[in-house]
């Protein structure tokens, strides 16, 4: 099957371009119990209620993901085609 | 650091003695806080702290924390132990550690080193090079049983390997002076082994075997024992980029435990939490009030403020 093979390798070639982003996913992943720590450990230091520190751990560690998400994208975005 | 709002009203947990628990407080995360009563905040720190630190020693294979100091002198520090100290009690066994390893009898023993007949289980692979070497060798389980054996002024070793290769049972003459058995303490749960077999009448003169593997080193040697060389370029070429995770999240959670021992001194940065809503309801500008909030009013006596704990 020649046709499947050339457009495999096509495919392949297409999400090569990403590859060396979804080869550090499993790396990545890290970041979510990582930023979780950080968030509850950051807010516990600033406040004492538990409601509070619960309440901005949340927001801290949606800031810290989409701020990564957001690096990471801009680096995608600049590395595209090289 | 404290804000007005909070150096203006009472901490509503027992203080107790700044130094125990600034003591407490650096030893293990969350435990000065667990002495005030503040169980909540005990658990966050020591559950997210030590969770990082150990996570990042599974991490890096228990090989992550040591200290071992570029030159030589057990009294420096190098900066990467320096973060990882701050965890506390966790992080300080490397510091005997080193002591351990840097005794000159801790050292790899080699064939010219070997004085007494050893034994020993390993793990590890048959390993076969050059002229018929197809379908020689394959992972090897069992014990091994070296003897030195001195030929002239040449250092060789004798000996046998019992157990099994590629699951069938198998005994290999051991014969050379290629013999390696890493230093009993250093970074790593195992120990690696390194042994030439004795060649055999029948087999090609160019044939090469050797057994390579590691046997069990003890929890007590090897926990946060700095590794050698041959270790650390294991680790980097086996786990690359993760090995350097690991060391982070070790840094992470020392920085972080600086934190949880001024929370536990000083009291939260920020107030308690609920001074917005304090000056809601008494309608003024400023947001100081007296007295604990009422969800923890009753939890703990009252009996210092931020002010006077700077003693």
């Amino acid at each position: 099957m020649p046709t499947l093979d050339f457009v495999s390798l096509a495919i392949l070639n297409t999400f090569g371009l990403i590859q060396p982003v979804y080869a550090q996913i499993g790396v990545t992943w890290y970041l979510l119990p990582l930023a979780l720590a950080i968030s509850l450990v950051y807010s516990a230091s600033r406040y004492e209620l538990p409601e509070r520190i619960l309440s901005r751990a949340v927001r801290l560690f949606i800031t810290i993901i989409v701020c990564m998400g957001a690096v990471l994208a801009l680096l995608w975005f600049l590395s595209y085609g090289l | 650091m404290t804000t007005a709002a909070a150096e203006s009203r009472p901490m509503p947990w027992k203080q107790g003695n700044l130094w125990v628990v600034g003591l407490l407080a650096f030893l293990v995360p969350g435990l000065g806080h667990l002495y005030q009563g503040r169980i909540l905040k005990a658990a966050i720190y020591s559950v997210c702290i030590l969770g990082t630190f150990f996570g990042g020693m599974q991490m890096g294979e228990w090989v992550t924390v040591y200290h071992l100091p570029q030159d030589g002198k057990s009294g420096s520090i190098s900066l990467s132990y320096a973060g990882q100290l701050l965890v506390g009690a966790c992080a300080m066994p490397a510091w005997f550690q080193t002591q351990r390893y840097l005794d000159p009898q801790n050292s790899d023993i080699l064939a010219g080193t070997l004085t007494d007949p050893i034994r020993f289980p390993i793990r590890g692979e048959l390993i076969a090079t050059g002229p018929g070497s197809d379908g020689v060798g394959g992972t090897l389980v069992g014990e091994l049983e070296v003897a030195p054996n001195r030929v002239g002024f040449a250092s060789e070793i004798t000996g046998k390997f019992t157990g099994t290769v590629n699951g069938k049972p198998a005994e290999i003459k051991l014969a050379g002076s290629d013999f390696l058995l890493a230093r009993p303490i250093g970074g790593g749960f195992d120990r690696e082994v390194r042994c030439s077999v004795a060649r055999s009448s029948d087999q090609h003169q160019h044939l090469v075997q050797v057994i390579q593997g590691s046997t069990p080193r003890s929890w007590i040697n090897a926990f946060e024992a700095p590794p050698d060389p041959r270790k650390l370029n294991d680790l980097n070429g086996r786990l690359g980029k993760y090995y350097e995770l690991a060391l982070v999240f070790t840094w992470i959670a020392g920085l972080l435990n600086v934190l949880a021992f001024w929370d536990a001194l000083l009291g939260p940065a920020y107030g308690f939490g609920d001074e917005l809503e304090s000056a809601k309801q008494s309608g003024s500008n400023s947001p100081a009030v007296s007295g604990p909030p009422p969800e923890i009013a009753g939890s703990q006596p009252v009996v210092a403020t931020p002010s006077t704990m700077t003693a």
